[in-house]
C-alpha cells in the first residue's frame, strides 16, 4: 500500500472534476461544500400495528413525553459541523390533534429544535404523516442525544393522540462539514 | 375489533377529566389520577375480551 501526499489536486480537463476510484469530486461551483461526513439513524421503527408496545406512544397528556426508542446519539467530527436532523413518523389523531417535538441536549439540557403543534387538526380520527426537519450547529465534538417527544393537545383520558401508530417511521441525522 | 387502548378508555369512562396516561400499545407507561386506579394487565385483558365479546 502506498500513500500520496500532496496539498492540491487540480482537474486536468476543465469542468470534469477529479475522479477517485469512480467517485468524481466536484460540484457545479467548482468547490466541494458542506460534504456529508457521517450519519446516524434509529433504523425503521415499526409502529404499534406491527410491533405492539415497542416504538409507539399514545398520550392523553399535554405534557411532552418521550416516544420509546425514538432517540439517536450523535458525535460530530468537528465543532464547526452542522447537523441536519429529519424524521418521518405516522400519526393517528384518535380523539384530538397533538404535538410532536424534536429535542436535543447538545447545549446541556434538552431543548426544542423542531416542533409541530396541533398535528392532525381537522382530520378527525385519522392518520397523517408527521415530518420534522432542521439544521443545528451544536458546536461540540461530545456525544449528545436527539429524541422525539409527543403530547396530546387536550388533557384527559379520552383525548388520545398516537405517535408511530399504524405504520413505521425513522429518525435520522447527518453531519455536514463546514 | 377493540384494541387495548379502547379497554383503557372503557375502564376510565365517566372519569375522563381525572385521568392522564401514556401507553405504548402494550403497556401503560404513566398514569396520573387521584380518583381512578391504574388498571392491571389482567384487568385490561378482561375488559378487552368483554369489548370484543
Amino acid at each position: 500500500m502506498s500513500t500520496v501526499q500532496v496539498d492540491t489536486i487540480n482537474e486536468s480537463t476543465t469542468g470534469s472534476g477529479v475522479t477517485i476510484d469512480g467517485l468524481t469530486i466536484k460540484d457545479q461551483s467548482g468547490t466541494m461544500v458542506n460534504p456529508m461526513l457521517k450519519y446516524w439513524t434509529t433504523g425503521q421503527l415499526t409502529g404499534n400495528d406491527g410491533s405492539a408496545g415497542t416504538n409507539a406512544l399514545e398520550t392523553t397528556s399535554q405534557t411532552l413525553a418521550d416516544v420509546p426508542n425514538w432517540s439517536i446519539s450523535v458525535t460530530p467530527s468537528s465543532t464547526n459541523s452542522k447537523i441536519w436532523v429529519t424524521l418521518q413518523v405516522p400519526i393517528w389523531s384518535t380523539d384530538c390533534p397533538g404535538d410532536i417535538s424534536l429535542q436535543s441536549n447538545h447545549s446541556g439540557s434538552y431543548a426544542r429544535i423542531a416542533e409541530h403543534r396541533e398535528l392532525g387538526k381537522d382530520t378527525g380520527s385519522s392518520g397523517v404523516s408527521g415530518h420534522l426537519s432542521t439544521i443545528i450547529s451544536p458546536n461540540t465534538t461530545s456525544t449528545f442525544t436527539i429524541k422525539l417527544q409527543g403530547a396530546s393537545s387536550a388533557s384527559n383520558g379520552s383525548n388520545r393522540f398516537r405517535i408511530n401508530w399504524y405504520g413505521w417511521g425513522e429518525l435520522m441525522a447527518f453531519e455536514l462539514g463546514a | 375489533m377493540a384494541e387495548l387502548s379502547d379497554a383503557i378508555v372503557a375502564i376510565i369512562n365517566g372519569a375522563d377529566n381525572d385521568v392522564e396516561y401514556t401507553f405504548n400499545g402494550a403497556e401503560i407507561l404513566t398514569w396520573e389520577s387521584e380518583t381512578v386506579t391504574q388498571p392491571t394487565s389482567e384487568e385490561l385483558q378482561t375488559k378487552l375480551e368483554e369489548l370484543n365479546g
